[in-house]
This record gives C-alpha cells, structure tokens and sequence, in this order.
C-alpha cells in the first residue's frame, strides 16, 4: 500500500476546507479555531493547522488532501506539509484587498514544489469581485516566468474542485 | 443594398457525397422555402449555382477548382479543405446532421442576400467566390487580417445579420458586444460581415475603454468555432507549436480536452497529430483548440530542428498516469465525465 498526498493552499476563505471536503471519503478533520485575524477574513471559524481528507484508491493506496492554513503566520507549516507531495492547488480568494500579492505570497512558499511537481490556481469569489481578471493573475505568472493554469472556480461545486484536479494531474502526466 | 431573394429558384447539386447524405441535403433545403423565400431544387452540377461537394473524392476535387472559376457560384466543401483552400468558400465536417445542413444553408442565403454587390444570373453575390473578396467576408477573415496589421489601426465596428455591432479597439485590445457576451456566444459567426470605420466622437468608445471584454475572448470564441474540427487555413498541420501561456478560458466551457492539450502544449512542443497521439484527444478538438490558440498567439512555432517526436514513456511516468487514472476513477472523472 502507497500513500501520496496532494496540497491545497491559499487564503483565508478562499474555500480549501470545502474543496477537500468536496472530494474527500472521510469526513475532514479540521482544526479550527475562531478567528484570531478578523482584518484577514471575515469568516468566524479558520483552520490553524490544517485540514485533512482521504480519498481510499480501489487497490488500497491511500491519498492525502492536506489544507494548509491560510493566514501567513502560519506559513512555516507550508514547507512541512508540501514535502514530498504528488502537486499543489491553490486557492485565492478574488474578494480580498490584493488578491494578486496574495498569490505571490504562495507562489513564494512552494517555489519548490511548483517546481519539482507544479501547481494549479483556482480564483474563488469571482462573484462576489469580478476584478482582477484572469488576464492580469497571467500576466502575473509571465513576469514569473511560470506557466501553470488559472481558473475561475467555486471551491463548493465539486465539478470545480474536480477540473482542478484533473487540470493538475494533466500537468504533472505532460511533465512526467 | 440588400438583394431580395423573395421567391427566387436556386438550384443545388452535390458530388462525392454518400446517397444518404445527399437525401439529407434534399430534404431539408426545400424544407426551407417559407423561411428564406428561396425555392431550391437540385440539378446537375453544370446548372447549379451552389455546389456541394466532397474533395476527397477524386470527381469532386476536379469539379471544385472548375466550379468556383465559373462568377456567381457558391462552393460549400465537405470533408478536407480544397487543394486551394482559399477557394473553397466555407468547410463543413461529417457528420451531416440537420444542424449542419440548416447552417451551411443559412450560410449560402447570406451570400445572395449579401449588400453592396451586384447579382449574377442566379443571385448570388459575385465577389462570394473570389478570392480578394472572401477574405473579407467571414468574422475570422477579418479578425486574421485586423491582426497582421500595426495594432495602431483605428477602433471599427463590425456589422452582421446574425448579431449586433461589434466596436472592435486593436490599439486596447478590447471589443464591445452590441447585445451581451452571453448572446454573442450562440450568435452564427459563419455569417459574412462588414467592416465599417467610426469616429472619434462616437458614443460607444467611452463604453469600449469602460465596458469593453478583453479582444483575446472574442479571438477564442471565433477561433474555435469556425474550423469546425478542421484546422483553419492559417494552422500548418505539419509545424509544431508550443503553448506561450494558458488561454483566459471565459469563452468556451473548460472541459477535459482544453485541459488536457493545454497542458501537454505547456511542456513540450507538438504537431496537431502528435498532440492526438499523446493526449487521446480527437483530431477535430485539437483543431478547435489549435485554431483558436494561433489566432490569439497563445502559441508559437517551434522550428523542426527545435522539437523532438516523443520517446517512449518512461517505467515512472506509466506509473504516475497509472496512479492519476486511479484517482480519476474513484473520483468518478472517467465515467461521469465530471471534467469532461
């Protein structure tokens, strides 16, 4: 039996424990706490540590879905739970004040396993502020110099989380 | 000035095609008579003015380069594009269903009733079959021309039976929809279009700067759309291309296929072919998808000597796909079609 294990990462809100919670075959364990950073987020429960799902594959193996939490100080747990992980998906919410730094910030903490595996980007909240469009969070990964997939999705409908994930596993397959 | 058709006669042939297709065409054409006002009946091909052919057959390739050298016809070409393809005046893929023929039709009905030009004998609009003229006719036509231009040409509009106005702004990059993007989306884009200049002091270029939908979505959407499973023109089918960046993806519905070449085109180069093989993608979704990425340069040419064909997959990389598959499957992604 093999354990592999996939990350999702993003702001506070964005919809990380949903999206797991979407696909996962346990009920997730989350570890959350009130809200300590009300200027982050608005929301009155946020993890703190991270949540966590499975999803039980036919022939045993076992896969991990990790939710990092979102609020930057606890960002010395991203390093721990992205090692040795199949990708990433990252989840940001478009409604916060600078949702394009927001993903610079993420984009920074898992350089290396954006690098090693890759990543997939999913813009949440596009309801609620339909700007910045998809176009500038591009021209964001130009000036990185990084091509990696950006999608408008609801973290609540499965069929997102779903292209997500088939959008990562393309990725990772075309650069295996 | 628009040309009336109103109770006119046209006459159709067709050759190459199978029996079965050929019945289909006759039986939906004078089906057609009220909404059009045109009474069609079919002939030979030495009496049509619309010749619908297929060029993979060896009769139909020889009667396609004769047919549209004779003013006043329309040449529809099913199958593969015409030896010349810019003779051929619109291509329509197999299989023919009603859908098909009724816009191939609708198609045809836009050219005799097209303005500015003179009929011939049998109404149909002389320039529809010339070359310098008919690139100019198709929404993708003028689009691929506005783009080899200097991105300095001035705002214009796009007119068209079959929607309303487009402001197009090359300089910003930008289009206003005259209705809503979401109309625009399920308009018919084979419909020929006029192309007329506006001034500066229009009204609707503070709306452009304001409202206005990045140029790239209406690229994609026409792009996309008009090859209907074949690459356009302007798609070599023997050069290799790899993905600059990832297309906005605003205009059509994100599906497996999008994902799946994209994301083979984002690590290595490929020929449309070699993207088939790779991915399992259909020939015709890659054209779709080829097409629109060359129209909106999300792509680039990769010389012959640049791109290798793809070695055997390695014992690791089997076994990662081995172990994706398995997630798609318990996830359902395979057999609900939930990212398909």
């Amino acid at each position: 039996m093999s354990e592999y294990k996939i990350i999702f990462t993003g702001t506070m809100g964005a919809g990380k424990t949903t999206a797991i919670a979407a696909i996962s075959d346990t009920p997730v364990v989350s570890t959350d706490m009130h809200n300590s950073a009300p200027d982050e987020h608005s929301k009155e429960l946020t993890t703190v540590a991270l949540d966590f799902g499975t999803l039980m594959l036919d022939d045993g193996d076992i896969v991990r879905l990790y939710g990092t939490p979102g609020q930057q100080r606890f960002e010395f747990m991203w390093g721990i739970l992205a090692k040795g992980a199949l990708g990433l998906v990252i989840l940001i919410d478009n409604s916060r004040p600078q949702p394009l730094e927001d993903l610079c910030l993420f984009l920074d903490n898992f350089a290396g396993l954006i690098a090693e595996a890759g990543a997939v980007i999913g813009i949440t909240c596009t309801d609620k502020a339909a700007t910045p469009k998809l176009d500038e969070y591009y021209e964001l990964l130009l000036q990185r110099k990084l091509m990696l997939p950006v999608f408008a999705v609801d973290a609540r409908k499965k069929s997102d989380v779903l292209i997500l994930l088939e959008s990562l596993f393309s990725y990772l397959e075309a650069a295996a | 000035m628009s040309t009336s058709v109103h109770g006119q006669a046209k006459r159709f042939s067709t050759v190459g095609l199978t029996q079965q297709e050929r019945q289909h065409i006759c039986d939906v054409f004078p089906a057609e008579i009220n909404a059009d006002g045109i009474i069609w009946s079919y002939t030979d091909e030495d009496d049509a003015a619309v010749l619908i052919v297929d060029t993979n057959d060896p009769d139909g390739r020889r009667l396609a380069d004769t047919f549209v050298s004779r003013p006043g016809r329309v040449l529809i070409v099913m199958g593969d594009m015409p030896v010349n393809p810019t003779q051929g005046l619109y291509a329509f893929a197999r299989p023919l269903t009603e859908d098909l023929i009724r816009r191939m039709l609708g198609t045809i009905i836009s050219h005799f009733t097209m303005t500015g030009f003179r009929s011939s004998s049998f109404s149909v609009a002389a320039h529809a079959v010339g070359r310098d003229h008919s690139s100019q006719t198709r929404l993708i036509d003028v689009l691929r021309d506005l783009l080899t231009k200097d991105t300095d040409v001035p705002a214009f509009s796009i007119s068209s039976r079959e929607f309303p106005p487009l402001i197009v702004s090359p300089k910003a990059h930008k289009v206003l929809f005259g209705s809503s993007w979401e109309e625009f989306k399920h308009a018919n884009l084979f419909a020929p279009v006029e192309v007329h200049d506006i001034l500066d002091t229009n009204p609707n270029l503070p709306r452009l700067a304001l409202d206005g939908e990045p140029l790239s979505h209406l690229l994609w959407l026409v792009g996309f759309r008009s090859g209907q499973g074949h690459l356009l023109p302007f798609v070599n089918p023997q050069q290799a291309f790899k993905l600059i960046r990832w297309p906005s993806l605003c205009t059509v519905e994100l599906n497996n296929a999008f994902v799946k070449v994209m994301s083979y085109l984002s690590k290595h180069a490929a020929t449309p072919a070699t993207i088939t093989d790779q991915t399992g993608i259909s020939v015709g979704e890659v054209a779709d998808l080829l097409n629109a990425c060359v129209l909106c340069s999300y792509v680039e040419k990769v010389t012959t000597e640049q791109w290798a064909v793809p070695t055997k997959p390695t014992e690791a990389s089997l076994e990662k796909r081995g172990l994706f598959n398995r997630i798609r499957h318990k996830l359902g992604m395979l057999q609900t079609g939930a990212a398909s």
